[in-house]
């Protein structure tokens, strides 16, 4: 067995056992809503991440209001913020994305 | 009567009683009231000079920083047409990216980046080789500490809330990490064009166009820049900067990199590449020397985000797939690729991304190249330590663990790489005969292992 084998054989064993941290995804909740939002809510992501403050976002979900905040930005997606995917699936992605690019997150999008 | 005035002389005295209680207690509130006013203006007082001081400080703070820093242990393994075997079996490398961003408008975006990748301890590395030191991939191969261009330019944006919004831009990129390539160096997103064809740092100016084939996520850029400029020693006879008796030409291009659909899960996009006067040998000389003809590059690429929502681990799976062509069209007199004639390549790239199933964010991604005699695409500037293997004539197997460690700021990465080189690899002379000669390395192994900090 080469040394290119035996070190990749060592790692993948011992990156096996570091435990990581469960996350939410930003870049998911911004494909979640390319795909289910979008064309429903009529404007970009960054427009709708950017209808409230990271503070409000925060509150939102803290409160368990994440669905209702959500669909006062955009009420055309009434049926999807109600929806038990939403809630079971979706919503801690969403909530990552409009987070990181909230109106005061500072983030400055790339061309 | 008297009843009457002493029932009210009673109910007044009540009256009297309950309202000087109550006057009492409207004075003690407004006692506590005037007290927190007091020491609310105090605060107020106390922020607004706090504020101007940060105002003060960070008056002219334009930029936002951002840090990525990566270091990683490689291996590296070589064998050789009729010579043995190469190896370096302990390469270890620090890559630090300092991200900048400056936005005075929403419209007005400056973007920069400034790069260092080393190599542990010094190294014996010739100050001259063009593998670290080029500009188009200067940063993108590990050398010295010392501090290099990767990216800065600026956008500005007309008509943005349009939706044909149209943005024009100009200044260095890093034109690498491009889209599909993404998966491989572990980044959530691709770099702006087609990983497949390109893979350079590149001084250009760009238009691009919103909406433009009027399909949902689709765009279209312009691209023009230059990837050499003929300059000689013209300095010594007192006209710096011209061009004097060379022998070199201007290399220029043209790119087109387009997003043609793209819903979230199903993005589909395309490249077309045209270089001029672009590297080859002198028939006569023998001298390899730019202005030896042209280069077409095509490519399409298609990726799928998510493959069934019904099944977790089909909804967090990927699978892109990939195909692209590169033309060289040497001028009279010059050879391109060890040819005279025209010569076409081709190369196809496929791969698969899914959850690990062992950790609850890690994915493991399993990658094929192929690629023909011909095949010379401009991906010099690929973090492949062993060369490119995209630009891999023959086939190229890759396996590689994304693994979050601490959510999205601190992660890791094992990548092993093998390339079966069944015609010369395309790393240093890509203006040489594809023909595998005694000594050229037939094969490649790459594994590379990183701890990175993202923020």
């Amino acid at each position: 067995m080469t040394t290119v084998k035996r070190v990749a054989f060592a790692a993948i064993i011992g990156l096996g056992l570091i435990a990581t941290t469960a996350s939410a995804d930003a870049s998911k909740g911004k494909r979640i809503y390319q795909k289910k939002l979008k064309s429903v809510c009529g404007f970009s992501g960054a427009v709708f991440a950017a209808k409230h403050t990271q503070d409000e976002w925060a509150e939102a979900k803290d409160n368990g209001e994440l669905g209702k905040v959500m669909e006062e930005a955009c009420p055309a997606g009434k049926d999807f913020f109600e929806s038990s995917k939403f809630k079971k699936k979706f919503s801690s992605h969403l909530y990552d994305f409009v987070h990181d690019f909230a109106s005061d997150s500072g983030n400055i999008p790339s061309c | 009567m008297k009843k009457i005035l002493l029932s009210c002389a009673v109910v007044s005295l009540v009256s009297i009683n309950v309202f000087a209680d109550d006057i009492t207690d409207l004075k003690a509130q407004i006692e506590a009231l005037n007290k927190k006013v007091e020491t609310l203006e105090k605060k107020q007082k106390r922020t607004n000079k706090s504020l101007a001081k940060v105002r003060a400080h960070d008056a002219n703070d334009n930029i936002k920083w951002s840090i990525d820093f990566r270091t990683a242990y490689q291996a590296l393994n070589y064998k050789m047409k009729n010579n043995g075997s190469v190896t370096d079996p302990s390469l270890f490398t620090n890559r630090l990216w300092l991200g900048m961003a400056s936005s005075p408008m929403p419209d007005l975006v400056f973007k920069g980046q400034l790069a260092v990748y080393s190599t542990w301890g010094g190294n014996n590395l010739p100050t001259n080789d063009p593998f670290q030191n080029v500009n188009w991939r200067a940063s993108s191969k590990p050398d010295d500490i010392v501090v290099k261009l990767r990216q800065a330019y600026f956008t500005y944006t007309f008509n943005k809330s349009s939706n044909h919004s149209i943005t024009i831009s100009a200044g260095r990129r890093a034109a690498a990490d491009g889209f599909l390539a993404n998966h491989r160096e572990g980044n959530e997103k691709p770099g702006s064009p087609l990983a497949h064809i390109t893979n350079m740092e590149v001084d250009a100016g760009m238009i691009k166009i919103g909406n433009a084939f009027g399909l949902e996520g689709s765009y279209v850029k312009f691209v023009a820049g230059r990837s050499y400029d003929n300059i000689n020693q013209a300095s010594f006879n007192g006209t710096p900067y011209t061009t004097i008796n060379a022998i070199d030409s201007d290399v220029n291009f043209f790119v087109m990199p387009m997003s043609i659909y793209n819903d979230g899960q199903f993005d589909l996009m395309a490249q077309y590449t045209y270089i001029f006067d672009f590297m080859g040998v002198n028939n006569i000389t023998g001298i390899p020397q730019t202005g030896a003809g042209d280069k077409h590059m095509g490519a399409v690429s298609l990726e799928i985000n998510g493959l069934n929502e019904d099944s977790d681990f089909l909804d967090d799976s990927t699978f892109f797939i990939s195909g692209a062509f590169t033309t060289s069209v040497p001028k009279s007199g010059y050879s391109m690729l060890g040819s005279t004639e025209t010569q076409t390549g081709y190369s196809f790239w496929t791969g698969f991304i899914m959850p690990d199933l062992i950790t609850d964010d890690g994915h493991i991604g399993f990658e094929y190249n192929y690629g023909s005699k011909y095949w010379a695409p401009m991906t010099w500037a690929e973090d492949t330590l062993s060369g490119s293997k995209i630009a891999t004539r023959g086939s190229a197997y890759e396996v590689y663990w994304n693994l979050p460690i601490v959510n999205k700021y601190f992660s890791t990465q094992v990548r092993y790489t093998y390339m079966d080189y069944k015609y010369k690899s395309n790393i240093e002379e890509f203006w040489a005969a594809p023909d595998l000669q005694n000594g050229d390395p037939t094969s490649a192994q790459d594994l590379r292992i990183y701890l990175r900090y993202t923020y």
